[in-house]
């Protein structure tokens, strides 16, 4: 009866550590996207992650009546700044960001404005 | 058997608040509302008529900003108005020098309240400082141009 638990405990750490060993194996992501609000007052800025595949899309939107500003900053191996002005009602370019490694890829990215009232909304999509 | 119905409930009552816990409040961006869209005929009638525009531009602003504190008093053809004027100014704003500019000096030019006019030219004051600001230390600015195109999205 010992020898079964000893054998059960060993086999289960076996397959444990080999289970553990393919969890870096590459996944694939499902295509999915991610939304973002920076609403100002009282944020003027705001952080924005979510694991994607190696390629997002990311496009920003003045949901406001007057032209604002944004700065997207995209964290990575050197932090990648983005300037731009949303005028109102209106849309930016879309920007691709692509990163080669195993997927789910973690993106991080902060969202600010320098105007007094904003409401932007981050859209990514993948 | 009955020694163990009391823990029996306290484990029902445990399983009970670990299933309310799971409801905790949702990240503010799933629960904040779109502003209200106004019809693009509306939008359209008043942009493209001369008819004088007047609204309070800061109550329909406050309505975009905190669509969750939406008022009775901002209704779809204050939306709209707003929309038409933004529409009127930005037919005279283009880029020069890497800064927004305007060819008009008051609303009275355009048919709306110098309110409106102000709460514009601040905003594009504003804009134009960080698009100073970011110049000045050798930053790189996407500046949109004011086109055809973008002026017709506004009525749709």
């Amino acid at each position: 009866m010992k020898h079964h638990k000893i054998i059960s405990f060993i086999t289960a750490v076996i397959v444990s550590s080999l289970t553990n060993g393919f969890s870096n194996a590459p996944k694939s992501v499902a295509p999915g996207g991610s939304t973002c609000f920076l609403i100002n007052p009282p944020n003027s800025s705001v952080e924005w992650s979510f694991g994607a595949g190696q390629s997002v899309q990311v496009y920003l939107e003045n949901l406001n009546i007057l032209p604002v500003t944004v700065t997207l900053v995209y964290y990575f191996a050197s932090d990648e700044y983005w300037h731009t002005i949303i005028p109102s009602k209106s849309l930016t370019e879309t920007k691709t960001y692509s990163v080669f490694g195993y997927t789910p890829i973690q993106y991080r990215f902060s969202l600010s404005t320098a105007s007094g009232a904003a409401q932007i909304v981050g859209h990514a999509s993948w | 058997m009955k020694v163990l119905n009391p823990f029996l409930i306290l484990a029902l009552i445990f399983l009970a608040s670990c299933a309310n816990s799971e409801k905790a409040p949702a990240p503010v961006a799933d629960g904040v509302v779109l502003p209200i869209k106004p019809s693009s005929e509306l939008v359209r009638g008043y942009a493209l008529s001369d008819d004088y525009l007047d609204v309070d531009f800061a109550a329909v602003e406050k309505v975009i900003l905190s669509p969750s504190s939406r008022s009775e008093d901002v209704v779809e053809a204050d939306f709209a108005k707003a929309t038409a004027a933004v529409y009127r100014f930005y037919k005279h704003v283009s880029i020069k020098d890497s800064m927004y500019v305007w060819d008009i000096k008051n609303g009275a030019e355009i048919n709306i309240s110098e309110d409106i006019f102000s709460a514009l030219t601040n905003s594009f004051d504003e804009v134009n400082a960080a698009i100073k600001e970011w110049n000045a230390k050798g930053e790189r600015v996407e500046l949109p141009d004011i086109t055809e195109e973008y002026l017709e999205s506004l009525l749709n």
